[in-house]
């Protein structure tokens, strides 16, 4: 019982999983840039916070890169570190 | 010591006067200067919403400096932004580790002659647009005065009132026929 339940809870959520490939991986012209707030707003929440490559889809490599320019951007006020008004 | 390129964005507060503001970009402009750096552009982002306020200020407005130089004019640049109270915010990021020195001096005088070029196209736009305003103002006042002048001089009355109610009338027998 328990394993079938096991596993249909698995077909159930493989439903909901795509799979996501790096857009960075994907497309080389694209640049991380700190200085690009528009981009890097796609990141990160409502609330400002980062979003995890695990739901953004980004590979570790990047999602390195776009955390590095998030942060850079935030310490410029060019990016909110929280916003807590949403 | 080595060479490498950096930028460093600050921001100055927007209300700060324009020879206060003048006064702190030639600062740091000497900073790179003294130190045998290559000062390749300055970028100006002109006054910006900051996402929080920083210093109580919601304002400021954002430069770049893109230069060639070693670790000591980082390190000087960096000591007097601390410790001038008009710098909001500043970082400075490496973006090359190799620099050819020669590249970087001819990409310095483009730099230079793009700005000027952009200097005398805005020069000249304004020199347009005063030309044109006082041509504007010229038209105007030309026709003030033949205005004027028409007002003076005796009407030309009866001859228009004439030829507008002979279409009129012709209008008004046509719907007369029609009903
Ligand atoms: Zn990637």
């Amino acid at each position: 019982m328990i394993g079938r339940r096991e596993q249909r809870r698995k077909t159930k959520r493989r439903l909901y999983v795509r799979k996501k490939v790096c857009r960075f991986c994907a497309d080389a012209t694209l640049q991380i840039n700190y200085k690009d707030p528009r981009q890097l707003r796609y990141f990160i929440t409502e609330r400002g916070k980062i979003i995890p490559r695990r739901i953004s889809g980004n590979c570790a490599k990047h999602q390195r890169k776009i955390t590095l320019a998030v942060k850079r951007a935030r310490h410029l006020a060019l990016m909110p570190y929280t916003n807590m008004e949403i | 010591m080595r060479n490498r390129r950096y930028e460093t964005v600050f921001i100055l507060p927007a209300d700060l006067g324009e020879g206060r503001q003048q006064e702190l970009l030639d600062r740091l402009d000497g900073v790179v200067d003294k130190g045998g750096g290559i000062r390749i552009k300055r970028e100006d982002w002109g006054v910006r919403k900051l996402a929080y306020p920083v210093k109580k200020q919601p304002k400021g407005h954002y430069y770049l400096l893109d230069f060639v130089g070693n670790a000591q004019i980082v390190s000087e640049l960096e000591r007097q932004m601390r410790m001038l109270e008009n710098v909001l915010r500043f970082l400075t990021v490496k973006t090359e580790d190799r620099v050819d020195l020669e590249a970087a001096k001819k990409e310095q005088a483009e730099e230079r002659d793009k700005a000027a070029a952009k200097e005398a196209a805005a020069r000249e736009a304004a020199a347009k647009e005063a030309a044109a305003r006082e041509a504007a103002e010229q038209k105007k006042a030309a026709e003030e005065a033949a205005e004027e002048e028409a007002a003076a001089s005796t009407p030309e009355p009866e001859a228009v009132p004439e030829e507008d109610a002979a279409p009129e009338e012709a209008v008004q027998e046509e719907q007369k026929t029609e009903g």
